[in-house]
């Protein structure tokens, strides 16, 4: 819980530690699937009523599922507390009361169309999907993007059943409350809602998601695709959020890769003219996160020129040392970003879910930012170098079909 | 403990003021609006000119967006990466963009640095550098994006909607950031040149919403945004002429596409329209977004399963904006799914809402205004709306009593007056081959077919 009266709303947000990863062989896309099924009702809710009970009082709702967890939010004026703790209690509790095929073959084809139109329709859609393919190897969780490679068709209600008892149960689940609350009063609420509630005594380890640090060689593919202008996509394995360096990692990864004065924009985009745009992004994950970039290329450039800077660049970070004002540059935009983040109450809860969830605790995410902030040139230095290395890279390289 | 099964009560609306805000004007002309927020680690600026790309000759269309973006690549005193880092420093985020009606620049800075950031700003207001060879760049990208829209399934079907909806000499006929003709012959001259003209303090009105430093910041605000030029802005009207007399059925053909991308709308209305209210909330009942009840949302996601989303809306512009709704959808359920909409917004129009949705509408847009208005920067955006349609200061509360007054009555005239259902556009990105037959046995219009390839 986290009291602030700035503005007279609350996020709830409940955190569920079951994602992508905790998926058995042949059932991928469960986790995802199972976010669709939370919001079609529960032993006291009808179907969508989640949605509609909390518009009606001005609510925002929303869930996200990722490789590593899934999370439910809300935002709403702060009076409502009660009704939405109760209906998060009451699918905790009752889901399975009101599963039925229907609203499964129905939640199928729009998890289906959420695919289409993520990943087979749009230009370079694919591109995530195939670097996870390529950064874990086949029978890893994150192999394939958890919410394409999917055997949503065969998923039976069977199989979300198992799913719901297994991991929806209390103990696996974190509530944040952020904004206009009082926290006695808070709490005496969440008791009364979910204190009945079961837990799972075997609620399964979490599955080994461990990787050698480094890929072990480079794969690359050209993948001709409907796109007006050739892509290159460089990927990383990098490490997960528990180690040492993730914090010097991802500040190495902002100064590269992130805004116009990043090295990536500044010299490709700007200065040699090669690409239309160019950046780099780490996802953090309990396993092995990855490490993305990408760059448009201008039409008149030449491909490989392009491919071989943005691999100098990145993989020469620890010989072209960060310099101070680089480094203050990055602190200051990670710290406004830092606070962008947790502006929004409905942010913060999410965001004090998510690090209790998998980083272990909520206060975690204070020290998160002061880990960032404290990161020195031979840290981020080191980080780099772990990393972006020759066998350690995804090339890819979208090129517009021939007609 | 046992599960409580019964529901809590919610009770009505709770009052919600919005936060009120001062007005100045300088010297220079600029009007300035102050919001203090205490306890805001950041600060939101918004400065609005009237240099938005209604002003702009068609022949140049595409020149406001890129004077927008040239504007943030160095001033007289330092170039565009001295310019970029100077902000980096001091953590804050600088943009500027176009719409059709206003220039807008948007900052967020942490508070204890807000005359750094206006130091920076007015200097680029004042001495913007508009390099040639920078500019020669921007306008590359810019053609190259271009490009890249084209190919992007979405974006391909607004801007069919768009050339459907509006006759060829219409305003807002043209895409907002030109065409490939258009942008080749923008140069650095013609970027400076529309900047002296319309990039003026004189009508322009800058938003600082934040933890304000005190009485000082109108100071501040006076000390470092001089008047470059004093000549007001002149305040040009979008030409607009409704081009559809009938429906019509326009598909954009992709061959072997995953999925369609779906348009329909047609000619909307300006903001000044006295039927704002009652059009948001019947918009909101039938194709809103943040609801799964809405309508569109009922029919086609929950209840055929066509599409993970189906929204649109009234857009509101200084001139008539479009009524625009959009889905992206499996092929295969393409005219069923087009069929679907369209009687939505048929049977809206005939037959209008029902007293519990209009309710649902209602307290959904009303309710959610204190989760929308938490942050410096929404709230910001909100005054700077104010200040592009010259709604009044009391424009919110206002605003919240007009929602307030309608009923179903006043909802359904709106909508019966407003809705299209006999002239839309409906636009089809997607494999041609697949779609074509089925689309053409709906008779809901005419159909012509585009290369999409």
């Amino acid at each position: 819980m986290s009291e602030d009266h700035l503005v007279p709303v609350v996020g709830v947000s409940v955190a569920y530690n079951a994602g992508g990863r905790h998926e058995k062989p042949g059932k991928s896309g469960l986790a995802h699937l199972f976010e669709h099924m939370m919001f079609q009702g529960s032993r006291n809710v009808g179907k969508t009523e989640h949605f509609s009970i909390l518009n009606r009082i001005g609510g925002i709702v929303n869930g996200g599922c990722s490789q590593d967890m899934t999370i439910y939010h809300q935002s709403l004026p702060s009076q409502h507390l009660e009704l939405a703790l109760w209906l998060e209690a009451d699918r905790m509790g009752g889901l399975l009361d009101t599963l039925t095929q229907e609203k499964l073959d129905n939640q199928r084809e729009v998890v289906n169309n959420e695919r289409r139109e993520s990943c087979d329709n749009p230009p370079y859609g694919r591109a995530g999907e195939m670097i996870s393919e390529r950064v874990y190897p086949r029978g890893h969780p994150y192999h394939g993007s958890f919410a394409t490679r999917f055997d949503v068709d065969s998923a039976t209600l069977d199989d979300l059943t198992r799913f719901f008892e297994t991991f929806y149960a209390p103990n696996n689940a974190t509530v944040a409350l952020v904004g206009d609350i009082k926290p006695d009063a808070a709490r005496e609420l969440v008791h009364r809602h979910f204190g009945h509630l079961r837990a799972n005594p075997a609620i399964p380890p979490a599955p080994d998601v461990s990787l050698p640090r480094v890929i072990g060689s480079e794969a690359r593919e050209v993948v001709p695709d409907r796109v007006s202008l050739p892509r290159v996509y460089v990927a990383y394995r990098g490490p997960g959020i528990a180690d040492p360096s993730i914090a010097a990692l991802t500040v190495a990864v902002a100064i590269l890769g992130q805004g116009q004065w990043s090295r990536l924009h500044r010299r490709l985009v700007r200065e040699r003219r090669l690409a239309q745009d160019a950046g780099l992004f780490l996802d953090h994950s309990v396993g092995p996160s990855p490490i993305t970039g990408s760059a448009t290329a201008r039409p008149e450039a030449e491909l490989n020129s392009l491919e071989e800077a943005f691999l100098e660049i990145t993989e020469s970070l620890a010989q072209e040392p960060v310099t101070e004002d680089e480094l203050q540059r990055a602190r200051a935009v990670l710290e406004r970003r830092h606070l962008e983040g947790l502006q929004m109450v409905g942010d913060r809860s999410n965001q004090l879910g998510i690090f209790a969830t998998l980083w272990g605790s909520p206060e975690s995410l204070n020290e998160n930012i002061e880990a960032l902030l404290a990161a020195t040139p031979g840290e981020i230095r080191d980080a780099a170098a772990g990393v972006f290395r020759a066998d350690n890279r995804v090339v890819l390289t979208f090129v517009p079909e021939e007609p | 403990m046992a599960a409580v099964t019964t529901r809590p009560a919610t009770g009505g609306l709770m009052p919600f003021r919005f936060p009120a805000f001062q007005r100045d004007r300088l010297d220079s002309g600029l009007s300035v609006l102050t919001c203090n927020l205490p306890g805001r680690e950041l600060l939101a600026v918004r400065l609005v000119l009237e240099a938005g790309a209604t002003n702009e000759p068609s022949a140049s269309a595409g020149l406001a967006a890129l004077t927008a973006r040239a504007l943030l690549e160095g001033t007289t005193q330092r170039d565009a990466a001295a310019f970029g880092e100077a902000l980096e420093r001091i953590g804050a985020s600088l943009d500027a963009g176009v719409d059709w009606d206003v220039m807008r620049v948007s900052a967020t800075v942490p508070a204890v640095h807000l005359e750094s950031l206006l130091e920076l700003l007015g200097e680029t207001l004042a001495e913007p550098l508009f390099p040639a060879d920078a500019l020669e760049r921007m306008r590359d990208e810019r053609l190259n994006q271009i490009e890249l829209d084209r190919s992007n399934p979405e974006a391909r079907a607004r801007q069919e909607l768009m050339e459907a909806i509006y006759t060829s000499d219409s305003t807002y006929h043209r895409p907002l950031a030109g065409t490939a003709e258009t942008v080749s012959s923008i140069d650095a001259r013609a970027v400076s040149s529309y900047y002296s003209r319309f990039g003026t303090l004189s009508n322009a009105t800058m938003v600082i919403a934040g933890d304000l430093p005190g009485a000082g910041t109108l100071d501040v605000v006076a000390k470092h945004l001089r008047a470059a030029n004093v000549k007001p802005a002149e305040r040009p009207t979008a030409a607009v002429e409704d081009a559809l007399q009938a429906n019509k059925i326009v598909v954009v053909h992709r061959p072997g596409a995953a999925q369609s991308a779906l348009a329909i709308g047609h000619l909307g209305l300006s903001r000044a329209t006295t039927a704002y209210a009652p059009l948001r909330l019947m918009a909101q009942a039938l194709c809103g977004g943040g609801m799964l009840t809405t309508r569109f949302m009922f029919k086609l996601r929950e209840e055929k399963g066509y599409t993970y989303g189906a929204y649109g809306g009234f857009d509101f512009r200084r001139s008539a904006g479009p009524f625009a709704t959009d889905a992206l959808v499996e092929t295969g359920v393409t005219a069923a799914a087009v069929v679907d909409m369209h009687a939505e917004i048929s049977k809206m129009q005939e037959r209008g809402v029902e007293q519990g949705e209009l309710d649902d509408a209602r307290n959904f847009l009303l309710g959610s205004w204190p989760v929308r208005y938490q942050t410096p920067a929404a709230i910001a955006d909100g005054i700077a709306e104010i200040a592009v349609h010259d709604l009044g200061d009391d424009h919110m509360d206002a605003l919240h009593v007009d929602m307030l007054r309608q009923d179903v009555d006043a909802v359904n005239a709106a909508a019966r007056e407003y809705l299209h259902p006999q002239r839309c556009a409906i636009v089809v990105v997607g494999d041609g081959d697949m779609v074509t037959e089925d689309l053409e046995a709906t008779g809901l219009g005419r159909l012509r077919i585009v290369d999409g390839s």
